[in-house]
């Protein structure tokens, strides 16, 4: 007896142990975010404070890092928004990482939101032919009438699926480009003429003298989809999502649909990576990494990475990474305009949500209301900013705890802000350089994979498989290209590529434009 | 005597009843006891169910899960489109045999080498050390093992091989060693856990026999081959049972954590539930994923029936039923 109350004792201490660890633990967590909470409860006007509770939350639910302020900008927000709409706001974030896995599985748990992030790159149309977003067309009549005026009626229209909106665009540069954004300074300090790159292979002479001069310093990152062969890098355009294979060339006028490896540049993009890879200018874990570029950069161990190009995205990145006037763009390949591009970065209402009107009216207020896009997008000023002009802004020390870094994302970024070490002349370059692109013959056009929903899951596996390996150069494409064609024809590939091929001439027929064929 | 037998089956269904509740009442707390996991059960594994029918659904959200059209089969059909179908199956199968006999092999050796040892403190210090693997978290082992393998850091490219003067190798891209690295994480792993079970049941064994073997001049290694093994075989048995009735569902963590997503590994790597996870992450189609699911249950439930009914067939005392 007297053992087995000597056992409950000792499990009852051994119990009090780690709760004391676990609760002293999660103390020192909360003070200092608490602190801060606090300081700055003062600058919130409490007069607002009427009736929040009862109130409908509209849930905004978009990919980026979770911000430490998030609760402070939302406070702000609803606020704000009680006024306007008589609700309130709840920001979503779901980490980049894991944004595949949890959109799918917030959408078919039917949870309830209102409006979230969407994009041909993140499965936009297998959504919408699942049902998880609403039709948009008779709301944006409705309450959206300021989107319609400010966002140019192409993107609006070359959004649509069969004629219905079910993703508002976000009004923004509109024309892709792809290059390389490297390290101003290490150039700068080897005297590197950058200005001699041209194309993907003038790289080459750049990269070996790194090699040579800074043996520390990896030449260029890359990683699964961001890649010599990545799609921004030579407009390849995959008519809808990226994942399903059947390419046309943005920058020609064929309309053929090809799968990647019967594509020219395609295949030499795979030699020169391997040649890269074998020279010692790719990072060896190349395909298993799960870094993202900004953190390469922000690393210090790689010279450049490859990244879609748009006037001011070396600044933009050298905001984000610690690197700000370090870092160099160079664009080289044409600048294009596709599906892909329109349909790039869109809100949608989801299927679960409540109050569409009230959705709607969000997203519309994103679009125009200049207080409400920027303390989304820059938090509260006086705490996460400063004002410098009426546009202008610069950084405080809280300006960490609120940068989510989505402009891109939400509404309309001719009205966003600018920080000070940015260009003020941005929003005109970001116009100009939506001006003179070369259209993509399958603009407006989306394939749907439902028929072939088989081929695709098989497909994808294949291509998980092989695809990176392959486009970053780490295995020999002499042998393993042939072996991946094997499995993607086992997969199905040809039957995917016909059924994108016959959906496209409909489409090319019925929208009156030409079938090229050479 | 066989007209009694015959009496007694007649009488059997109303004294049944009368026995269990009669049992019910004798040992209600017992029954109050099991209630909870019963409900769990019943709302966790029973309930849900109903959502097999998915797999034979083409689901979209507005029609809900009962108002989707069917779709018949197809929702199987990628699962056997390609060579990979082969493969995953193969994988998934070898490995988890692999796993079910180091399982039984290792721990049970440690078990009765842990019970020889006389000295208690560094006995449950070393089952201690073993077991804590258990409680990591995939994520963390995936690491742990990256910090082995990484092809610039790692402890064998950049200090072992070295000191050996071997070249470094490419391990992540190197197929052949996996089916040894997965082995080892698993047994490495899962190892501390048997060993407990097994030691609490060697600990089980009385005395007597042991005193009794060593009378007769019995050496150790008789006692464990004609005593502990022996006695262990129902624990044995039905460890091994319940193992095979997982046999189609692969440690997912193992499988997709350790091996980093290196495509170069997949031959030797990918097993059902990496691949459907895949399927289901990049194309988003809860009914491909769901069918899965149901074939891993089905030919799960199928084998634990089948082993059991063999065992059975040899000594019907150790079957699970």
């Amino acid at each position: 007896m007297s053992m087995m109350v000597r056992t409950i004792q000792r499990f009852l201490c051994w119990v009090s142990v780690l709760l004391l660890i676990f609760l002293s633990a999660a103390c020192t967590n909360r003070e200092p975010s608490q602190i801060v909470v606090e300081r700055y409860e003062s600058v919130l006007d409490d007069g607002a404070q009427r009736d929040l509770k009862d109130a409908y939350t509209l849930k905004l639910v978009y990919i980026g890092t979770p911000q430490l302020d998030e609760q402070l900008v939302e406070r702000e927000a609803s606020q704000y928004l009680m006024e306007k709409l008589n609700a309130k706001l709840d920001i979503i974030v779901l980490d980049w990482g894991s944004w595949d896995n949890r959109q799918n599985i917030m959408i078919a748990s039917r949870e309830e939101f209102d409006v979230i992030f969407t994009s041909q790159w993140s499965r936009h149309s297998v959504n919408v032919s699942k049902g998880a977003f609403i039709p948009l067309n008779d709301l944006l009549e409705q309450y959206g009438q300021d989107i319609i005026a400010s966002l140019d009626p192409i993107i609006l229209q070359s959004a649509q699926l069969d004629g219905i909106n079910y993703g508002i665009p976000t009004n923004k540069e509109f024309a892709a480009q792809g290059g390389i954004v490297y390290r101003k300074d290490i150039a700068e300090q080897l005297k590197l003429n950058m200005n001699s790159v041209q194309t993907i292979m003038d790289l080459e002479p750049i990269y070996a003298a790194i090699k040579r001069e800074m043996p520390q310093i990896t030449p260029l990152f890359v990683k699964h989809g961001e890649n010599l062969n990545s799609h921004y890098m030579n407009n390849y355009d995959a008519l809808g999502d990226t994942s399903i294979p059947g390419y046309i060339l943005k920058d020609d006028t064929s309309t053929v649909v090809k799968p990647l490896y019967e594509i020219q540049r395609y295949i030499d993009n795979l030699y020169l990576a391997r040649s890269f890879y074998l020279k010692g200018y790719i990072n060896m874990d190349a395909a298993t990494t799960q870094m993202m570029v900004s953190d390469a950069l922000a690393s210090n161990e790689y010279f450049s990475i490859v990244s879609p190009i748009k006037p001011g995205k070396a600044e933009e990145l050298g905001v984000q990474t610690g690197l700000a006037g370090k870092l160099g763009q160079i664009a080289i390949n044409q600048k294009s305009l596709a599906t892909s591009e329109t349909t790039g970065s869109m809100l949608a209402i989801s299927s679960t949500s409540r109050h569409p009107e009230l959705a709607m009216q969000l997203i519309n207020l994103l679009h125009t209301d200049i207080y409400l896009n920027n303390l989304l997008n820059f938090g509260i000023e006086g705490i996460h900013y400063e004002k410098l002009s009426d546009n202008v802004i610069t950084m405080t020390e809280a300006t960490s705890r609120y940068s989510p870094g989505v402009n891109w994302m939400l509404g309309n970024q001719y009205i966003n802000y600018l920080w000070d070490s940015e260009d003020p002349m941005k929003w005109e370059q970001f116009k100009a350089f939506s001006e003179g692109a070369v259209i993509s013959p399958g603009l407006g056009f989306v394939f749907d994979g439902e028929e072939v929903k088989s081929e695709v899951a098989a497909v994808v596996n294949v291509d998980k498989q092989y695809l990176i390996a392959l486009e970053s150069g780490s295995v020999d494409p002499e042998v393993v290209l042939p072996e991946y064609m094997k499995k993607l024809q086992i997969a199905g590939i040809d039957k995917i590529i016909q059924a994108k091929q016959k959906q496209f001439n409909a489409f090319l027929i019925k929208n009156g434009r030409e079938l090229h064929t050479e | 005597m066989s007209t009694q037998a015959v009496h007694v089956d007649l009488e059997q269904p109303p004294r049944r009843k009368a026995k269990f509740i009669r049992t019910v009442k004798k040992y209600w707390m017992f029954y109050l006891m099991m209630l909870p996991a019963l409900l769990v059960l019943l709302l966790n594994n029973y309930i849900p169910m109903f959502g097999i029918i998915i797999a034979f659904k083409n689901i979209n959200y507005t029609d809900g899960i009962l108002g989707s059209p069917w779709s018949g089969f197809s929702n199987f059909k990628y699962l056997f489109m390609t060579s990979d179908s082969w493969v995953i199956t193969r994988n998934t199968l070898l490995y988890n045999s692999g796993f079910i006999i180091l399982n039984l092999i290792f721990p049970l050796a440690f078990a009765i080498m842990l019970n020889e040892i006389k000295n208690r403190f560094l006995a449950k210090m070393h089952q201690t050390v073993m077991f804590l693997p258990y409680f990591l978290s995939m994520i963390v082992i995936s690491y742990l093992t990256y910090a082995f393998l990484s092809d610039t850091n790692g402890f064998f490219n950049k200090t072992l091989l070295p000191m050996l003067n071997i070249d470094p190798v490419n391990w992540y891209f190197t197929k052949e060693v996996w089916p040894y690295i997965l082995s080892m994480v698993n047994t490495w792993k899962s190892m501390g856990y048997y060993t407990v079970i097994y030691m609490a049941a060697i600990i089980g064994i009385d005395e007597e026999y042991y005193e009794a073997a060593t009378i007769d001049g019995a050496s150790k290694f008789k006692q464990i081959f004609t005593i502990t093994i022996p006695l262990l075989t129902p624990i044995i048995t039905i460890m091994t049972l319940l193992q095979i009735g997982r046999i189609f569902n692969a440690d997912f963590g193992l499988f997709f954590q350790v091996p980093r997503e290196s495509g170069v590994l997949f031959p030797v790597t990918n097993v059902i539930d990496t691949y459907v996870y895949r399927t289901f992450i990049t194309v988003g189609d809860i009914g491909l994923s769901s069918a899965a699911g149901l074939i891993q249950s089905v030919v799960g439930f199928t084998l634990v029936f089948l082993s059991n009914w063999i065992v059975r067939r040899i000594d019907s005392d150790n079957a699970l039923f």
